[in-house]
């Protein structure tokens, strides 16, 4: 179970840095950005992972319990990221406004 | 007393979640408020200035719960040198944001204001997640101040500081995963005890991870590109503000976790410090050669201050208390002399409308004030002796030599003299005749107060430590102890003293 956390975790992590270096449309970079981010999100909350633990609420009966404060940073760092890609969405906008493209590489072309 | 090192973190916020109100109920302008938040931050830093420079820790639980579960946030004499570095730039930067020029005042306040909490929170927390957390507000307020302007330049940059801000997030999110996972504790004193026991493949991989994540937020050689873009589309106060403490304060971070989690003799072992010292030389003239090139001046200085960036680094490579104690005293001098260049940079920019160095003839004979002044901090910049930039190149020349890091301290020297080359430039331009001496232009109106006072106010600081060098090589001294006697931070945290 692990061994899937992890390896999901390192397959979507280069997955996300392989689509920041070649992608040219600034929404797909950002795309790229929340991938890489969320395979950080899951390896956070597969630290917590316990085999057959169950949700952590102490009950009669249950003693092996997931460890709850990596959820807790996981949620943090939702946050996180969801502001961030709050503030790229509006530079985006403002971007795209200005130069009436979405292409990286054209809106230099324009600037020179 | 304990309580009061809450109020960094929690006046600036509360500014800015009841300025709103207090300002539309009340009628006072949100000038005048948010410039009295910008002061009132030094109160806490006067009480608490006596005993933490005594040497004493003061520690406090947020919510009341213990290092195990809680976050605990602690002071000691590094974290408030840094703290009294953030109120302080802040306050130069709400002094010039009370220009009239500036659209939509508040809301670049409000966004200096949580900045501001971001950097307090860095500067005292004792938690690497909670140090994430305010690391990535303090991030998230830089990249919309960086566009504030709202020109197509400057969201450009903001666009490109986001990318790579994000990305050394991540990189300081997976180190602190792994650290979670190996030891299951967040706390730095914890840790600090309990990390060496770590498998060092764990080990390694979360130093490189942290290493990278900082040196992305702080612009080291093969990571630098991104500040010169941000720093030529920022406006001038926020460069000023970049590179006064936005700047160093990822590098306030990292020596925290290099001292309290891995040790200098681990670091040391695994030979961290020669790939930092390469780096470092190399960031010193790749800044170099890249500034003697430009036109801009914004970007001339931009190049200039990674150049720092690798003065600053390189003593620190050489891990003997005076290196440590040289880029410390760097981290102040250059924030100073850096910042009142952006801001006399400015004030050229505005007046004269180009950023080109070469149109910049005649200034002299409009501003003579400004220009002598320019001229001061950029022989500091070099290391020349009136200015405080000479004595921590001094010290820095010195302890690198002292500890046999003889290109490092080559490589400052010869730096000196490049930034000679391109700061004589600029101030040829400066001091010459203008070609078409128009009369009727150089009648001479006056900077408002708001620009004045912070120019002239970092002219004055600059040229005061230099006149007080004593005190301040004492007091840098006494600054940088803890992070070579880590015992009574952490002792203070874990006994909850």
């Amino acid at each position: 179970m692990q061994l899937m956390f992890q390896v999901t975790v390192i397959i979507l992590f280069l997955l996300g840095s392989y689509g920041l270096l070649t992608r040219k449309n600034m929404i797909q970079l950002s795309i790229c950005l929340n991938i890489m981010e969320a395979s950080l999100l899951i390896f956070l909350v597969s630290l917590g992972f316990r085999e057959d633990g169950s949700y952590p609420i102490v009950r009669e009966g249950v003693e092996i319990y997931v460890d709850p404060l990596p959820q807790a940073l996981t949620l943090t760092a939702i946050v996180i990221g969801a502001s961030l890609t709050a503030v790229i969405l509006a530079f985006i906008i403002k971007v795209y406004k200005r130069y009436n493209t979405l292409d990286v590489t054209k809106i230099r072309k324009l600037k020179n | 007393m304990n309580q009061l090192l809450l109020w960094p973190i929690l006046v600036p916020l509360l500014a800015v979640a009841g300025g709103y109100f207090l300002l539309r109920f009340t009628g006072l302008s949100d000038k005048t408020f948010y410039l009295l938040v910008a002061i009132s931050n030094f109160i806490p830093l006067v009480f608490l200035a006596g005993p933490v420079l005594g040497g004493r820790v003061f520690t406090y639980r947020m919510g009341g719960w213990f290092y195990k579960q809680g976050i605990i946030l602690a002071l000691d004499r590094f974290s408030f040198f840094m703290l009294v570095l953030v109120s302080f730039y802040f306050l130069i930067a709400f002094v010039w944001g009370q220009s009239s020029k500036i659209e939509e005042r508040s809301r670049f306040f409000i966004l200096l204001c949580v900045s501001q909490a971001g950097m307090g929170g860095l500067a005292l927390t004792a938690d690497i997640f909670n140090m994430y957390v305010f690391l990535e507000i303090v991030s998230i307020t830089l990249y919309a101040l960086v566009a504030y302007k709202k020109t197509a330049e400057g969201m450009e940059a903001g666009f490109k500081y986001i990318i790579i801000g994000s990305l050394g997030g991540f990189f300081i999110l997976w180190a602190i995963g792994l650290v979670y996972g190996a030891t299951g504790n967040l706390n730095l004193a914890y840790l600090s005890q309990n990390f060496a026991g770590v498998p060092s493949t764990i080990k390694i991989a979360t130093l490189t991870f942290f290493t990278v994540g900082f040196a992305l937020k702080f612009a080291i050689f093969p990571l630098h590109a991104w500040k010169v873009d941000v720093m030529t589309g920022a406006p001038v106060v926020i460069n000023a503000l970049l590179a006064g403490i936005g700047g160093k304060i990822p590098l306030y971070c990292l020596l925290r976790i290099y001292s309290l989690l891995f040790g200098w003799d681990y670091l040391i072992e695994v030979g961290l410090f020669s790939i930092l010292s390469f780096l470092a030389v190399i960031t010193i003239f790749v800044g170099h050669l890249m500034a003697f090139r430009q036109d801009n001046l914004k970007r001339l200085l931009a190049y200039s201050s990674v150049a720092h960036i690798g003065y600053i680094v390189a003593a620190l490579a050489v891990v003997t208390s005076e290196g440590i104690q040289g880029a410390v005293f760097h981290v102040l001098n250059h924030g100073i002399m850096k910042a009142g260049l952006f801001l006399i940079a400015g004030a050229f920019i505005y007046e004269l409308g180009t950023e080109n160095i070469d149109e910049l003839k005649g200034a002299h004979y409009r501003r003579p004030f400004l220009s002598v002044s320019f001229l001061i901090l950029s022989l500091g910049m070099i290391g020349m002796p009136p200015v405080n930039g000479f004595l921590s190149k001094w010290q820095m020349v010195l302890s690198t030599m002292a500890a046999g890091a003889y290109i490092s301290s080559l490589a400052i020297i010869i730096g000196g003299f490049m930034a000679l080359l391109y700061y004589l430039r600029i101030a040829v331009s400066l001091f010459s005749r203008a070609e078409e001496n128009n009369t009727a232009e150089n009648e001479k109106y006056s900077l408002a107060l708001n620009f004045k006072l912070p120019i002239y106010s970092l002219v004055f600081i600059s040229l005061a430590i230099f006149i007080n060098a004593n005190i301040f090589h004492r007091l840098i001294g006494s600054v940088i102890t803890p992070l070579f006697e880590i015992s009574p931070y952490v002792t203070a945290i874990l006994e909850g003293v």
